[in-house]
């Protein structure tokens, strides 16, 4: 398995509204770290993946994508 | 600058704490400056002082202490710990090689592997900071 992840979290953060200082307030994290894991700079762990979903009401599928290994 | 307090806090502390030890390990090389028993005082003083500060803050604002030690901080963080143990492995080679030959004094290796232990996980931290890894 090789690749960058594909992020979403930036499109759902500004749809819900919030900046990346309220997100980062709501899930417990520093705004530097909304900032590299929109980036694709950092890759978030299982726990927080769950609670970055949970805090904009959707799937962590709709957040995080693999790319797709034929491209 | 981070608005986290602690956050702040560590990056100060950490930049004063390699600052000063670089300055003293600049003046002994030099042999300009105050003794080096003056800059273990300083260094000291600093590092204690940076930890008392980082302390009371961590009891003051719990929510910025969890923030300001998120996952990817703490990645930094023990990233820069791995980056010291290497570090001073190495230094202590040389000192060792340098020790063996009579190029040094090995009280002198000795002592000087403090400075190298203190400073090189915060300046390994700052670098993580100024590249955007850790706040």
């Amino acid at each position: 398995m090789s690749g960058r992840l594909i992020v979403h979290l930036r499109a759902h953060r500004t749809t819900a509204g919030l900046t990346q200082a309220e997100l980062a307030d709501a899930v417990g994290v520093s705004r530097k770290t909304i900032n590299t894991i929109e980036n694709g700079v950092f890759t978030p762990s299982t726990i927080l993946a769950l609670t970055l979903a949970e805090e904009l009401d959707c799937s962590v599928h709709d957040l995080f994508e693999l790319p797709d290994e034929s491209d | 600058m981070s608005a986290n307090p602690i956050s702040r806090v560590r990056l100060l502390g950490s930049a004063a704490i390699v600052i000063t030890t670089a300055t003293a390990l600049i003046a002994a090389f030099l042999s300009i400056g105050p003794s080096g028993l003056t800059w273990a005082f300083i260094i000291g003083g600093i590092a204690i002082g940076y930890a008392i500060l980082s302390f009371v803050l961590h009891l003051r604002y719990p929510d910025a202490a969890d923030a300001a030690w998120d996952e990817q901080n703490n990645r930094a963080h023990r990233d820069s710990l791995i980056f010291g143990f290497w570090a001073v492995l190495a230094v202590f080679l040389v000192f060792l090689v340098l020790s063996l030959t009579d190029r040094m004094n090995p009280a002198m290796a000795f002592y000087w592997l403090g400075p190298v232990l203190g400073a090189v996980p915060p300046a390994h931290y700052l670098v993580s900071i100024m590249r955007g890894r850790a706040e």
